[in-house]
C-alpha cells in the first residue's frame, strides 16, 4: 500500500528532523530567533498609540509597551533599533522580515492578522504584539516573556496615571 | 399470496442490527466530543482545520444509516408498493457527494495556503491555567481524535458483513482509515515545530485527498446501486452467486426444464423475477408459489421474488 510507505517515510524524515533540531521546539522557518540573538539587535516597529507607545516630538519614546521590549531586550541580552512609523509601513516590513516585532497598542482582532501574526494576548485578553507570521520559536520567546513580567496591576496603574483612553488599532 | 408482503429480517439478524444501531449512536456521540475537543484545539493550522471537517463530516454516514433504519424497515403502502428499502440508497448518495464537494474545496484550500507560502503561526495556549505551545494541544486533541473511531470502526465492519449493510460498511472503513488523516494532521503540526511551515498545508492536502477518496468510492457505489447493479457482497463487493443458486436449486425438480433469475438489490435486501419453464400437466399457480418460496429460502437476504413461467429461455 503506497500510502503506507508514505507514512513510515514521513515519520523516519519526521524523527530526523527531531534529532537533529532537539535543542529548541518549535522552530522558526525564517530563524528570526537566531538572527537577532546573532546580530545582537532587536528591530522594532513603534507606531504612535499613547499610552502604550509614546513618541515626544523630539523622537524619544516611552509607553507601556516601549518600557516592555526594553525589558524582553535585556532579557535576550541585545539592544534595539527601533523604528518610529506608521501602522501600515511597520507591519509591512514585518512581513518582508524587516522588523521583528511592531508595537502599537494593537489588539488581536486587528484586520492586519491575515499578514502578520500576533502574540497571546497579555493585557485584557485583547492587547498584543505584531510578530512575523510563522516564526513560532520567536514567538514563543516573546510570549513567554509576556506571560512570566506583565504584572496586569502595573498596567492599571500606569494607564490611571496616563488616565488616557485605552486605545486600540 | 400478498402483493405488499412485509420483509421480516431473521432473529438472528436483528440482534445484530440492534447491536450495529447501538454501536452508531456511539460513534456519534464520540465524534461530538471530538469535534468539541478539536474546535477548541484549533489554531491557525489548516491541517487542523481540516481534520476538524473531516470528524464533521464523518459524522453524516452513521445519522443518515440511523435515519435511513427508521424508515427503510417500514412495511410497503399503496403509495410505495416496492417498500421503503431504497430510502438507505438515496440518502446515502446524496451524503456522497456531499463528502466529495467538501474534500475538493477542502483540497482547494489546502493547495491554495500552499501557494501563498501561508506560514502557520501557533501561539501558547492556557490549558487549566498553565500556558503550553499550542501545537501540543492540537496534537494531543488528534490523538484523542483517532482512538474512538478506529475502535468502532473495528466493531462495525464484521457487522455490516453478516448484516449486508453498505451504508454501514462505508461508514466502519471511514472510521477505520481515520488514524490516517488524524496522523498526517499530527506529521504536519509537528513539522510546523520543526520549521517547515509547508508540512501544514501539505498534511491539510493529504488529508483532503482522503476525504474525496471517500466521497468519490461512495458516490460510485451509490449509483452503481441506483442503477440495480447486480448483487455483491457488502464488504468485499465481490459479485453474489445468487442467481445462479436460485437456478441450480429449481433445475433440481423433476418438473423444473429451465430457469434464470435476474436479481437486484433494494438495500440490505435483494429481490427480483425468477422464470421457470415448467414441464406438468398439473396446475401450475400453486406450483409456482411453491417455486418462489423454495427460492426465497436460499438466503435471507432475499425477499419478494416474483416468480414467471415461460416457454422458453433465450441466452
Amino acid at each position: 500500500m503506497p500510502i503506507r510507505h508514505l507514512t513510515t517515510l514521513a515519520v523516519l524524515l519526521l524523527l530526523t528532523g527531531l534529532l537533529a533540531g532537539c535543542e529548541r521546539y518549535p522552530q522558526d522557518p525564517h530563524h528570526t530567533l537566531d538572527n537577532v540573538l546573532q546580530r545582537g539587535v532587536l528591530y522594532v516597529g513603534a507606531v504612535e498609540n499613547p499610552p502604550w507607545v509614546i513618541i515626544t516630538p523630539d523622537k524619544k519614546l516611552s509607553g507601556i509597551e516601549v518600557e516592555l521590549i526594553r525589558d524582553f531586550a535585556k532579557e535576550l541580552g541585545v539592544t534595539i533599533q527601533w523604528y518610529p512609523g506608521s501602522a501600515q509601513n511597520n507591519l509591512f516590513a514585518l512581513k518582508e522580515y524587516k522588523r521583528d516585532i511592531v508595537v502599537g497598542g494593537f489588539k488581536t482582532t486587528n484586520p492586519w492578522k491575515k499578514h502578520v501574526a500576533f502574540s497571546i494576548p497579555y493585557y485584557n485578553e485583547q492587547h498584543a504584539m505584531a510578530v512575523t507570521s510563522g516564526e513560532n520559536a520567536f514567538l514563543m520567546q516573546l510570549e513567554a516573556f509576556l506571560l512570566n513580567n506583565v504584572e496586569k496591576t502595573a498596567i492599571k496603574r500606569r494607564l490611571r496615571q496616563t488616565s488616557a483612553k485605552v486605545g486600540g488599532k | 399470496m400478498k402483493v405488499r408482503c412485509q420483509y421480516e429480517l431473521p432473529q438472528d439478524k436483528q440482534k445484530l442490527l440492534k447491536k450495529a444501531k447501538t454501536l452508531e449512536w456511539w460513534t456519534i456521540f464520540f465524534l461530538l466530543t471530538i469535534t468539541v475537543v478539536m474546535y477548541f484545539a484549533l489554531g491557525s493550522s489548516q491541517a487542523m482545520k481540516t481534520a476538524w471537517i473531516e470528524d464533521v463530516l464523518s459524522m453524516i454516514p452513521p445519522i443518515v444509516f440511523l435515519i435511513a433504519m427508521h424508515f427503510s424497515g417500514k412495511p410497503p403502502t399503496e403509495q410505495f408498493p416496492y417498500g421503503h428499502h431504497r430510502t438507505m440508497m438515496l440518502s446515502f448518495m446524496v451524503a456522497a457527494v456531499a463528502v466529495l464537494v467538501v474534500g475538493l474545496y477542502l483540497l482547494y484550500g489546502a493547495i491554495a495556503t500552499l501557494l501563498k507560502g501561508h506560514h502557520p503561526t501557533l501561539n501558547h495556549i492556557s490549558l487549566f491555567g498553565w500556558y503550553v505551545w499550542s501545537g501540543w494541544v492540537m496534537i494531543a486533541a488528534l490523538i484523542y481524535s483517532v482512538i474512538p473511531p478506529f475502535i468502532l470502526g473495528r466493531m462495525k465492519l464484521p457487522l455490516a458483513k453478516d448484516l449486508h449493510e453498505k451504508t454501514l460498511h462505508a461508514d466502519a472503513a471511514m472510521n477505520k482509515a481515520d488514524w490516517m488523516t488524524g496522523g498526517a494532521a499530527v506529521l504536519g503540526i509537528l513539522g510546523i515545530g520543526l520549521g517547515w511551515w509547508w508540512a501544514d498545508a501539505a498534511a491539510a492536502a493529504f488529508i483532503s485527498l482522503s476525504v474525496i477518496k471517500d466521497g468519490f468510492t461512495n458516490t460510485k457505489r451509490a449509483m452503481v446501486d441506483l442503477m440495480d447493479s447486480r448483487p455483491t457482497d457488502a464488504a468485499s463487493d465481490k459479485p453474489l452467486d445468487l442467481a445462479q443458486r436460485i437456478r441450480e436449486k429449481l433445475l433440481g425438480f423433476p418438473d423444473v426444464e429451465d430457469a434464470a433469475a435476474r436479481l437486484r438489490e433494494d438495500g440490505h435486501v435483494i429481490s427480483g423475477e425468477v422464470f421457470v419453464v415448467l414441464n406438468t400437466d398439473k396446475p401450475i399457480a400453486a406450483r409456482l408459489e411453491t417455486l418462489a418460496e423454495q427460492a426465497t429460502a436460499i438466503d435471507w437476504r432475499l425477499y419478494s421474488l416474483t416468480i414467471m413461467p415461460v416457454e422458453s429461455i433465450e441466452r
